[in-house]
Formats: structure tokens, C-alpha cells, sequence
């Protein structure tokens, strides 16, 4: 058995670099392009409502966590629906009654959520 | 098409009953409770929830027995129906049920009033469930992460009692760390062979030769893999997180992680050495072996002068995974019997002992979720006969005396040892025997002689429930040794369908 590591990892080179150079672009543009007025209130650091180089005793409030929690994991499950809408002609019927059962659990959870107080700030 | 969608849903939705109709009884008592918890009038929701997951459980077992297991190759085969994971669901459903009925009364007494704790064993179970059928690394990896998730927030589910977070934040983190292992092994073997199902992973896996590379990356590979299933089962040089675990978590989720995932994870790691990996045979028996030898260590020295029960209990455990591990290390068809009858008595001789603990409760108790120590035995066992005469019965298996089921295990299995010429292994066993029964007698000798200094506590009498499984467990103990046919029929349908 032997790997012809040009034709295997060629593709993953190919991420590497094109991934680097967007960022470089995206990040660069956003520098360049603007207008900048910066003063101290918005060079301060804002971390989910408290600064972050504070003496580590402090309180915080845990529903900036549990509601970013929550935000990734909703987030996340709608990104899980691009790849389905992608390959939808080749996963057939059972492709999509998948995604329908996983979208009705995800439903499920969103109203436990929801009814349990998760969402609410007060 | 309407055809079509009978004939889909014969295939591939059928197959999956018991999974589904335990999923369904899950997202049902997520609604129903969420909705009758946030009512005006705050109701106590604790004891309907936990009445219907016993008959979600019910439904399951009934559906799982109905299923039929024969047909292959649906899900492109990332799943596994045989009779083996058949007979494997079967048990767990049933140990899962006699948790989640005991759970019931040690909730109320320690003041744990979360719908969720329920919920949350039974996503563990149908973790299990998945984790018994797969035959794919990533529903490995998956239904392994579903169960231990679960456990992690079993484990901290007291959470006004900081040994209960700490429990549950060890447990978390050491978790994490076996996931990693896990993984990596993963990866290994995915380079290696460019499969994850365990079909191909089978066939590019015999044909290796020896000393290649690919075959020492294959070999650590399935080393990380072993380690990670050994940290499930809490066996030596990975059970650092069990003593704690076990003794910070409400009783009974301990009683859970004691009795229900060790089943699932044994099979799947037996599946691995003698099916997946049938070449590899030299390598399991090492890691088993060494694994069992530290373990017998580890476990008899470590529960030598415990005062807690919940700590002590742990480290039998880890002494008595170190016997399945012998009879597994010994690779052929008639020691693998011999370790799923050790482990099957070692669940009947568990569930006896916890429940034994779980019911250790007093009227007078002003910290009830402190662990339990030796003193609380003695003073039980002057209140209650049945407390004294079971754990007699249960602590003479567990040491290893005639006429109980623990006897039959751990005496099949050494000659079984002596058969193969593993003098080493033979004397170990004997050794670490006699330490750990130093232990076991000590407990008895405060079951029946100790006199109680203490006795200002009023003891709760036994739950109606408890007594039933205790009275059932003792009986099973001294029929097994009876007529030992009772299981090993079982386990014999389990052998053949996995060879």
C-alpha cells in the first residue's frame, strides 16, 4: 500500500491556503476600509457584561452563559441544514423525513427551553 | 409511492423500535413536564414522571421483543442487529427500570426535586442502547458521548451539595480526557485502514503484516481505543475518577453507574477483540491481562482500610472488572462465557448491595446526603434482619464463598486460568482474594457483632420496592449456585450470535 501524499493531501493545502487568504483579506478590508474614531468606550473590552481582567472572585451573571449556550446550540443546528439542502436530491425520502424528525426534536427542546425560563432575563 | 413508504418504513424505522419508543417516552415527558411544572399551582411532578418512565421502559421491552433481528445491512450498516444486542438491550432496559423505580423513594429523601434526573437516565439509556448495536466508530463514539454526557450531569444533580458538583465536574473533565483517547485512536485506525465501519475496518485490518508500520499504527491505535473503554469501566490504571464519582453523586446515581453501563461497554469491547480485530488477539490479552493485574491490586488494597461504603464499593467493583478482564485476557469462546457470567453476578450481586445502601435512611438525619460510613451498617443492621441477613448473602458472593453464585464465578474462571497454564494470573487472583476478603468479613462482623454506640437514630423502615429486590437479588444469588443454567443458557444464545 502507498500513499501518493501530492494527490492525497492536495486538496487540504489547497483549504489551507485559500482559508488564510481570506482571512487575511476579510480581517485587512475591515482595517483598511474604515473610518476609525477610536475612544475609550469603544476600545474598552465588553466579555458578556463584565470586564475580563478583573480579580477572579467576582460575581457574574451565569445567564450571559446560558444564553450564548443556547445560541450556539440553536445556531449550530441550523448550519447542520446546509449541507442537507445541499445533497437533498441524492439523500432521497428518507434524507428529508430525517431532517423532519430532527427538526421536530429540536422543537421539543426549544419549548422545554422556552417553558423552563431559559429565554428569560427577568 | 405509497408502497414505497410501507416498504421504507418496514425497513428502516422498524428496526429501530425500541430506540425510537424510548426516544418518544423521553421527548413525551419533556413536554408533559415542562408544561404541569410551570402550572400556577407549582405540582409535584416527581412521581408521575417516574411512573412513566417505568412504562416508556414497559413499552420498550415489549417492542424490543417483538423486533425482528434479522435482517442486515440497513443504515448501511452502521448498526448491528443480533441476537446478542437483542439479549444486551433486554438486560439493560430491565437493570434501567429497577434504577429508575429504586431512584424514586432515595430522590425524595434526599430532597432532589428535578424532573430532568429521570430524563436524563433514560437519554443515558438509550445511549446504551446505541452503543450495544453499533458497528460503526462513529455511532461508537457518539452513543458513547450521549450515555457519559448524561452521567456527567447525573453525577452533579444535587446541586446544593458541593460533593455532588465536584463529582460531577471530576467526572466531566477525566471524560473529556477518555473522549480525547478515544478519538485519537479513531484516527489512527481510520488512517490506517480508511474505513470507520467495522465490516471493512475487519477485512483491511487481517491482512496487515506484522512489523509494518501501519501495523504498530493499527496497534496503538487499538491501544487508545482500549484505554478509553477501560476508563468506562473504571479498570486500574484509568480508574482514578470512580472512587470520587461514586461516593460524591446522590446514591442513586450511583447505583446506575455501578450496575447499567458496564454490560453495553464489555460487549463492545468483546465485539472489538474477538470479531473486529480477530487477528489481534495477542494485544487484548496483554491489555487485558495487565489491566486486570493492577486492577486486583488497586482494588484490594485501595478498599482495605475505607470507612466510606460508597468508596469501598468502588474499589470492589474495580476488583471485580479485573475478573472479567482474566477471563477475557484468556481469548477463547468458553472464557468469554465465563466472563459474562462473572459480570451478570456481579450486576444481580451490585444492584442487591446499593439498594442495601440507598436504604440506609434515618427520621434524624440533619445532613442526608452525606455518605454513608460503616457506623450507618451497624446501626441498620440491629433495626432490620432482612438488611442483616442480605448483606451477609451479598458480601459471601462478593468475597467468594460456597454455596452463593459469586463462588461459582470467580472459581470457574480460575480454573479455567489453571487450564491455560497462567500460573501468574492464578496466583494473583489468589492473592488479592484473600486481601479483599479481609474486607468483606470485617463488614460482616459489623452486620452481626458489632454493637451500635449510637443509637439515637431512628432508622426509616424499607421501601416496599427495595425489599422486593432485595429479597429477589438474595434468592438469584443461591439459585445461580443452584443450577447455574439460568444464565449461562443466555449467555450461550449471546456467544453463538457474536461468533
Amino acid at each position: 500500500m502507498t500513499y501518493s501524499y501530492h494527490s492525497e493531501y492536495y486538496s487540504v493545502l489547497l483549504l489551507l491556503v485559500v482559508g488564510i487568504a481570506l482571512a487575511l483579506i476579510i480581517l485587512g478590508a475591515s482595517f483598511f476600509l474604515s473610518f476609525q474614531n477610536p475612544d475609550t468606550e469603544k476600545l474598552s473590552a465588553y466579555e458578556c457584561g463584565f470586564d475580563p481582567y478583573e480579580d477572579a472572585r467576582n460575581q457574574f451573571d451565569v445567564r450571559f452563559y446560558v444564553v450564548a449556550i443556547l445560541f450556539i446550540l440553536f445556531d449550530l443546528e441550523a448550519m447542520y441544514l446546509f449541507p442537507w439542502a445541499v445533497s437533498l436530491s441524492q439523500i432521497h425520502v428518507f434524507g428529508f423525513w430525517t431532517m423532519g424528525d430532527f427538526i421536530l426534536e429540536l422543537v421539543i427542546g426549544f419549548v422545554y427551553a422556552w417553558k423552563i425560563g431559559a429565554l428569560d432575563w427577568e | 409511492m405509497q408502497l414505497n413508504f410501507i416498504l421504507f418504513f418496514q425497513e428502516y424505522v422498524l428496526i429501530l423500535g425500541p430506540e425510537i419508543s424510548l426516544s418518544l417516552t423521553i421527548l413525551f415527558i419533556a413536554l408533559y413536564a415542562v408544561f404541569s411544572a410551570t402550572k400556577k399551582s407549582k405540582p409535584l411532578i416527581m412521581e408521575a414522571t417516574n411512573w412513566l418512565a417505568i412504562v416508556g421502559i414497559g413499552i420498550t421491552i415489549v417492542v424490543l421483543e417483538n423486533t425482528n433481528y434479522s435482517t442486515s445491512n440497513v443504515y448501511s450498516s452502521i448498526f448491528l442487529f443480533t441476537t446478542h444486542t437483542k439479549i444486551i438491550k433486554l438486560i439493560i432496559l430491565i437493570f434501567t427500570a429497577i434504577c429508575i423505580i429504586l431512584c424514586k423513594n432515595i430522590l425524595s429523601h434526599l430532597k432532589i426535586n428535578q424532573f430532568e434526573y429521570v430524563m436524563l437516565t433514560l437519554t443515558a439509556t438509550l445511549g446504551l442502547l446505541f452503543l450495544t448495536s453499533s458497528n460503526h466508530f462513529m455511532t461508537l463514539y457518539l452513543s458513547l458521548e450521549m450515555q457519559s454526557l448524561c452521567l456527567f450531569a447525573l453525577a452533579c444533580s444535587k446541586r446544593d451539595s458541593s460533593m455532588s458538583s465536584e463529582a460531577g465536574l471530576k467526572y466531566f473533565v477525566l471524560g473529556a480526557l477518555s473522549s480525547a483517547l478515544l478519538l485519537y485512536g479513531i484516527s489512527q485506525i481510520y488512517g490506517v485502514t480508511g474505513h470507520l465501519d467495522f465490516d471493512s475496518i475487519k477485512l483491511s485490518a487481517a491482512h496487515l503484516p506484522t512489523h509494518s508500520a501501519q501495523f504498530k499504527n493499527l496497534c496503538a491505535g487499538q491501544l487508545f481505543i482500549i484505554s478509553a473503554l477501560f476508563f468506562k469501566l473504571s479498570v486500574a490504571p484509568f480508574h482514578v475518577w470512580s472512587p470520587d464519582v461514586y461516593e460524591g453523586s446522590p446514591i442513586s446515581a450511583t447505583l446506575y453507574f455501578a450496575v447499567v453501563p458496564k454490560l453495553p461497554v464489555f460487549s463492545v469491547l468483546f465485539y472489538l477483540g474477538f470479531v473486529v480485530f480477530s487477528s489481534y488477539s495477542e494485544l487484548y490479552t496483554h491489555a487485558a491481562f495487565y489491566g486486570a493485574c493492577i486492577s486486583m491490586f488497586i482494588g484490594s488494597f485501595g478498599a482495605l482500610f475505607q470507612k466510606k461504603l460508597k468508596r469501598l464499593l468502588a474499589f470492589s467493583s474495580v476488583s471485580h472488572m479485573s475478573f472479567v478482564l482474566m477471563a477475557f485476557s484468556i481469548h477463547t469462546k468458553e472464557a468469554l462465557t465465563l466472563a459474562f457470567l462473572y459480570l451478570f453476578i456481579y450486576m444481580i450481586t451490585t444492584v442487591l448491595l446499593w439498594t442495601l445502601i440507598a436504604s440506609l435512611r434515618f427520621e434524624n438525619d440533619d445532613n442526608r446526603s452525606r455518605s454513608k460510613t460503616v457506623l450507618d451498617l451497624v446501626v441498620a443492621s440491629k433495626n432490620s434482619s432482612l438488611i442483616r441477613f442480605s448483606g451477609l448473602i451479598a458480601l459471601f458472593s462478593l468475597c467468594g464463598l460456597p454455596p452463593l453464585a459469586g463462588f461459582m464465578g470467580k472459581a470457574l474462571i480460575f480454573k479455567e486460568v489453571m487450564s491455560h497454564e497462567a500460573y501468574i494470573m492464578a496466583g494473583i487472583i489468589i492473592l488479592t482474594s484473600v486481601i479483599s476478603s479481609v474486607y468483606y468479613l470485617g463488614l460482616i462482623k459489623n452486620l452481626y457483632f458489632e454493637v451500635a454506640s449510637n443509637n439515637s437514630r431512628i432508622f426509616k423502615p424499607l421501601p416496599l420496592f427495595s425489599t422486593f429486590i432485595i429479597f429477589v437479588s438474595t434468592v438469584l444469588l443461591l439459585l445461580i449456585f443452584i443450577d447455574p443454567n439460568l444464565i449461562i443458557d443466555i449467555i450461550k444464545r449471546i456467544i453463538d450470535s457474536i461468533f
